[in-house]
C-alpha cells in the first residue's frame, strides 16, 4: 500500500544530509548504531541468542552495487514501523528529541542513508512475533509499507538494502565498508561481518589492547604502543589510562612525542558506547590537554544531534574535571617517580604544562622550577637560578635585556630575558605562591645603580660632551662599572623610543590626530632622553677627561657614543650611521697623519 | 639583530597578547627604518591590537594614528585594510574616553571623525550609539543613558558592530549600572550557559555577574562566578579592572584574608597599566581593602613589589598608611575625570567603594 508522508521528510533528508553530517560515509555508522540499538534490546528480552551484524556487498557487472545490512536485534512490528515515522515526523525540528527514542533514532539513522541511496528498502522480523513487514522510501518523500506472509522459521532481526546512485557508488567498495566499519565498530562487543561474496572479513575479532590497559591491566603498556604506533603511525612519549573502576569514561591518553602549540586540536577517536562517535574531543578534555592524543569511550554522556559531539551538562563537565585531574596526577607521579622522564616531557610539552601552572596553584608548586629560562648567565632552571640569587631580576623586552645584559654579569647578577611563551606571567605568580621578591627591571633603573663618580671636577668635561651630544637628546655622565673593559653605557629609555614612535606618527597623522600625539609628545617629554654612562675604571675614559682640543674631542665622545650604540643592539638611525662614516673618516686622516710625521722624523 | 618575520612570529606566540608588545614594536622601528610601508603597515595593525587589549591606550592610539594618516595618504595601497582599519578606529574611542587628559571637545571630534569615516561605507552608527551609551555612563546621566541605551537597541546591528556575546554583556552590564540585578543575571547566565565568548567575553561577564548574584542572595552562584572567572582573568593587564571587581565582590563578602594576596599579586600590573580608568577602579578596591585591613589593628607582612612608591625592603606595612595612600591616588584621578566630564560622579563612585571598607 501506498503512502505519502505525513510530514516534509524531504526536509529532513535534507537536514541530515546537508548540514548535521560533516561526512557521508556516517550512513554506516548510523546503520552499526541501529543494529547495535536493536541487539541490546533483544539482549534486554533474555532470550538467548547469537549476536552478529553482517554487511554484505552485492555487485552485478553492467549494475550499481547494492548493500544489505543484516542484524538478528529485537526486530520491529507493523505498529512500530508507524510509530518511528510518526516519531521523526513530529520531531521534524529537533533531531536530537527523535534520538531520544529508541524509535526515532531508529528512523533518522535510516533516513540518513538517503545521502548515498535513492531508495531504502526495510524488511523486519520482530521479536514479539507477528508477520514480518517490509518499508520501502523512496527520496522524493513517498513510501510502501506491507506485511509479508507470516513464516514461522524467519528469525528475528532487520535487513536494510541500500542501492548506490551513480554520484554515491564509491562508497559501496568493500574496502571502503571493510575500513568504515572498522573505524565504526572496532571496540563493538557484537561481531560485526563484512563480505562481497568473495572477501570476508569479521572485523571487530581482536579488540585493540587499549581497552583492557584503560581497565586497568597495565601489562599491555607496551602493546599499547606497539599498536598506536603501527594503526595511528604515532610515536607516543608515553600512554596514560583514563577513567578506572566503574568511570563513565574511560580510554588512554596519548602523549604526543612532539610539541604544539597551544590552542591546537587533536584528532582523537572517541567512542560513545563502544561505537566511534567522531574525532572532536574538545569539549571532553580540558583547554590545556592540547598535548595528547585520547582513544577513549564514554558510556554516560548525551551526545549532540549530530552525534558527533557532546551536550555541555553537569555530565559533561564532571567527566571533564575528572580527565584534567587524572592527566594532573600523570604529571605529578612523573615529577616524583622520574624525573628525568619528567624533564624530557616538558622540553616537549612546556607551553600546555606552563599554561596549566599559571592557572593552578598547587600544579605551579610542582613544576616551576623545572621550568628553564634565558639568562644573562645561560639558560637555567628555575630551581637553579632562585638558589643562586636573592630576587628574581626580569626583563620584559628584549632590547633591554641587551643593555643590561653587559654589565649585568660584572655585577654577580643574573637577569631572566622574560620574552618567551608564558614567562612573565610565570614569574609574576612567583612572589605570591613561593615567596621570592621578583624585581621586574628595566635598563635606565638598572643604570641607577651604577656607582657614582664625584663629578665636582669634572663639571667642565661633562658640559663639554653633553655639547657634542645634545642633537642626539643624549646626556652624558661619568660612573665607575664593571666590566672594566667597558668604556660606555648607553642607556635608551622605553620613553626615547615612544617619542621616535609619535614623530613617525605625527609626519602623516591628520589635524585631529596630532592634537592627540602633542599631548603624548608633552607627556613623554619629561622623561626624555638617552644616557651615555662613561666608565672612569677604563683607561680610555680616563684619558679623554684630558683631552682639549674641541675636534677631536667631540669626535671621541661621538666615537663613544656610536661604539656604545651598536654593543647595546639599537637599530642605527641615519644620524648614527652619518657619525660613524664621519668618525672613521677623521680617524683614519690622523692615523695617516701620525704615521707620516714618524717617518718624517 | 631579528627579522621582521622572526619579531612577529615570536609576537604571535605571547600569552597574554602583552608580551607581543615589544616585538610589534621592535617590528615597526625595523620596518620604519627599512622605508617598508608595507610591513610597517602590517606590523602596527598587530601592535594596535595588543596594546588595546592590554592597558595601554597610549600606544595604541598612537600607531593607529600613523596607520590612518598612511590610510589616507596612501589610500589605493591599503583600501583592503578598510574594514580592519575601522574596526580598529571602535577601540580607539572608547580608549580615549578613558584618558581624562583628553578633553570633552575633542572626543566629540573623534567621534564626528569616526562617524564621517564609516558611514561612507555603510556602516558604524550602531556601533556609534552603543559608544553615545558609554560617554552617558561615564558622565553619570541616567536620562541620556537611557535614550542612548534605547537608541542603540532600536538600530540595526552592521559590520562594525559588535559580535553577540559583547554586546549582550554590553546589555547586561547596562543593568547592573541602572540597578536591575535579576536582568543583569538573567543575561549573564544565558552567555555562560550557551557558551557565548570572545576576547573579553566571559572573563568579564564572570566578573559583571558576582556583585547581582550577592545582592539576590545567589551566594554560591557569585563564588562560582568568582572561582572561573578569576582563573580566565588572572595575571592578564587586560584585565585589571575585571581582578578590582573580583576584589570588590571578595571585600563585599568579607573575604579580606582571600582578597590580600590576590591584589598584591596584582599590584605591579596595576601600578603599570596606561588606562586610567581601570587604574581608578583598582586604586579604589586598594584603598578599601587597606581600610578593611587597618581595622584588625598592627601590621600586615605582605611581599610587594619594588615598583610600589612605599616599598619597604622589610615587606612589612601598616595598614592605615596604605590606605591614606590609595585614597590620596583614588582621589587625585577622581578629580581628573570629574574636571574633564564636570560631574562629580568619579568621586562618589570612589566614595562608594572606599565605603567597602568601613562595613565590614
Amino acid at each position: 500500500m501506498e503512502h505519502a508522508f505525513k510530514v516534509d521528510l524531504r526536509g529532513i533528508i535534507d537536514l541530515l544530509s546537508n548540514h548535521l553530517y560533516s561526512d557521508p560515509s556516517v550512513f554506516l555508522r548510523e546503520l552499526l548504531q541501529n543494529s547495535v540499538d536493536a541487539i541490546t534490546a533483544r539482549e534486554h528480552r533474555g532470550e538467548p541468542f547469537e549476536p552478529s551484524i553482517t554487511a554484505l556487498l552485492h555487485r552485478t557487472e553492467g549494475q550499481l552495487p547494492r548493500l544489505e545490512f543484516r542484524d538478528n536485534g529485537v526486530g520491529l512490528t507493523e505498529a512500530e514501523v508507524h510509530e518511528f515515522l510518526a516519531t521523526i515526523g513530529r520531531s521534524s525540528k529537533r533531531i536530537s528529541e527523535a534520538r531520544d527514542t529508541f524509535l526515532g533514532q531508529f528512523g533518522i539513522g535510516l533516513l540518513s542513508c538517503f545521502m548515498v541511496s535513492g531508495e531504502i528498502e526495510v524488511t523486519t522480523q520482530s521479536a514479539a512475533g507477528g508477520p514480518p513487514v517490509r518499508w520501502l522510501a523512496q527520496a522524493d518523500g513517498t513510501y510502501s509499507l506491507e506485511t509479508l506472509p507470516l513464516q514461522q522459521q524467519i528469525q528475528p532481526g532487520t535487513t536494510v538494502i541500500l542501492h548506490a546512485r551513480e554520484d554515491t557508488d564509491f562508497y559501496f567498495d568493500y574496502d571502503e565498508l571493510r575500513g568504515a566499519l572498522l573505524k565504526y565498530g572496532q571496540i563493538l562487543p557484537y561481531p560485526v561481518h563484512v563480505s562481497d561474496g568473495e572477501q570476508y572479513e569479521h572485523v571487530n575479532a581482536v579488540l585493540p589492547p587499549w581497552l583492557a590497559f584503560a581497565a586497568g591491566d597495565s601489562s599491555k603498556r607496551e602493546e599499547v604502543l606497539a599498536y598506536v604506533k603501527r594503526e595511528l603511525n604515532l610515536d607516543a612519549f608515553d600512554v596514560v589510562a583514563l577513567g578506572g573502576e566503574g568511570s563513565k569514561v574511560r580510554g588512554v591518553a596519548l602523549i604526543l612525542p612532539y610539541s604544539t602549540q597551544s590552542g591546537s586540536r587533536q584528532w582523537h577517536q572517541v567512542y560513545l558506547k563502544r561505537m566511534l562517535l567522531g574525532n572532536d574531543a574538545r569539549n571532553l578534555l580540558p583547554d590545556w590537554a592540547f598535548f595528547v592524543r585520547c582513544l577513549i569511550n564514554v558510556e554516560g554522556l548525551r551526545p549532540t544531534a549530530s552525534r558527533e559531539s557532546f551536550y555541555e551538562d553537569d555530565a559533561l563537565s564532571a567527566a571533564r574535571e575528572s580527565l584534567d585531574a587524572q592527566l594532573r596526577t600523570y604529571i605529578e607521579q612523573l615529577a616524583q617517580r622520574d624525573p628525568a622522564r619528567l624533564e624530557a616531557f616538558i622540553a616537549l610539552h612546556h607551553l600546555p604544562i606552563k599554561a596549566l601552572a599559571i592557572e593552578n596553584d598547587a600544579f605551579y608548586r610542582l613544576l616551576i622550577h623545572e621550568f628553564t629560562f634565558e639568562t644573562s648567565t645561560g639558560r637555567l632552571k628555575l630551581g637553579d637560578y632562585v638558589q643562586r640569587e636573592h630576587l628574581i631580576r626580569m626583563v620584559t623586552n628584549l632590547d633591554q635585556f641587551r643593555q643590561i645584559a653587559q654589565i649585568a654579569g660584572a655585577y654577580g647578577h643574573s637577569v631572566i630575558n622574560a620574552v618567551y611563551t608564558y614567562d612573565v606571567p610565570l614569574l609574576r605568580k612567583y612572589t605570591g605562591i613561593m615567596g621570592k621578591e621578583l624585581e621586574i627591571v628595566d635598563a635606565q633603573s638598572y643604570a641607577m645603580t651604577l656607582e657614582d663618580v664625584n663629578t665636582g671636577g669634572l663639571d667642565d668635561f661633562l658640559a663639554r660632551a653633553n655639547q657634542v651630544l645634545e642633537a642626539l637628546g643624549c646626556e652624558v655622565t661619568v660612573k665607575r662599572f664593571a666590566p672594566a673593559e667597558l668604556p660606555a653605557l648607553l642607556i635608551v629609555t622605553e620613553e626615547q623610543r615612544q617619542l621616535g614612535d609619535i614623530q613617525a606618527a605625527r609626519e602623516v597623522a591628520d589635524e585631529l590626530f596630532a592634537e592627540f600625539l602633542d599631548e603624548y609628545e608633552q607627556e613623554y617629554q619629561l622623561v626624555r632622553v638617552s644616557q651615555l654612562h662613561l666608565n672612569l675604571d677604563h683607561p680610555l675614559i680616563q684619558e679623554l677627561l684630558h683631552v682639549q682640543a674641541p675636534e677631536v674631542f667631540s669626535r671621541l665622545v661621538q666615537m663613544l657614543y656610536v661604539q656604545a650604540h651598536l654593543l647595546s643592539h639599537q637599530p642605527m638611525r641615519s644620524q648614527e650611521l652619518g657619525l660613524l662614516g664621519a668618525g672613521l673618516a677623521d680617524m683614519m686622516r690622523w692615523g695617516i697623519r701620525v704615521a707620516r710625521q714618524e717617518t718624517l722624523n | 639583530m631579528q627579522t621582521i618575520d622572526e619579531l612577529l612570529e615570536l609576537a604571535a606566540e605571547q600569552d597574554p597578547v602583552e608580551g607581543a608588545i615589544p616585538f610589534l614594536e621592535q617590528a615597526v622601528r625595523l620596518a620604519d627604518s627599512q622605508q617598508d610601508r608595507e610591513a610597517a603597515f602590517n606590523a602596527r595593525t598587530e601592535l594596535v591590537q595588543a596594546a588595546a587589549f592590554s592597558g595601554f591606550p597610549d600606544k595604541a592610539l598612537i600607531h593607529f594614528a600613523w596607520l590612518l594618516g598612511t590610510y589616507d595618504r596612501h589610500r589605493q595601497q591599503f583600501e583592503s585594510s578598510t574594514y580592519q582599519i575601522m574596526w580598529m578606529y571602535k577601540w580607539i574611542l572608547s580608549g580615549a574616553l578613558d584618558n581624562p587628559a583628553f578633553p570633552l571637545e575633542r572626543l566629540r571630534k573623534l567621534e564626528a571623525d569616526f562617524e564621517r569615516r564609516t558611514r561612507e561605507h555603510g556602516y558604524g552608527s550602531h556601533y556609534r550609539a552603543y559608544h553615545a551609551l558609554m560617554l552617558a555612563k561615564q558622565l553619570g546621566d541616567p536620562g541620556a543613558a537611557q535614550a542612548a541605551f534605547l537608541a542603540w537597541r532600536d538600530l540595526p546591528r552592521d559590520q562594525l558592530s559588535d559580535c553577540k556575546a559583547c554586546e549582550q554583556n554590553k546589555v547586561m552590564h547596562f543593568y547592573i549600572w541602572r540597578g536591575n540585578p535579576e536582568a543583569a543575571v538573567q543575561l549573564g547566565r544565558e552567555i555562560i550557559d550557551k557558551d557565548m565568548s570572545c576576547h573579553n567575553v566571559p572573563t568579564v561577564t564572570y566578573a559583571n555577574l558576582m556583585v547581582p548574584l550577592v545582592a539576590l542572595g545567589q551566594a554560591e552562584e557569585a563564588r562560582h562566578a568568582h572561582t572561573e572567572g578569576l582563573r580566565l582573568a588572572r595575571l592578564d593587564r587586560n584585565f585589571i579592572d575585571t581582578i578590582a571587581e573580583h576584589l570588590r565582590y571578595l571585600l563585599l563578602t568579607g573575604q579580606t584574608e582571600t582578597a590580600l594576596p590576590l591584589w598584591a599579586e596584582h599590584l605591579d600590573l596595576a601600578l603599570g597599566i596606561h588606562n586610567s580608568n581601570d587604574l581608578f577602579e583598582f586604586l579604589g578596591v586598594s584603598a578599601a581593602l587597606w581600610h578593611t585591613l587597618e581595622a584588625g589593628g598592627g601590621t600586615v607582612s605582605i611581599s610587594l613589589p619594588r615598583s610600589f612608591a612605599l616599598y619597604e625592603p622589610a615587606q612589612v606595612y601598616r595598614p592605615e598608611v596604605l590606605a591614606t595612600h590609595f585614597a590620596t591616588e583614588a582621589a587625585a584621578l577622581a578629580q581628573r575625570f570629574d574636571r574633564r566630564n564636570g560631574t562629580f560622579r568619579f568621586a562618589e563612585h570612589l566614595q562608594e567603594t572606599l565605603e567597602l571598607g568601613t562595613s565590614t
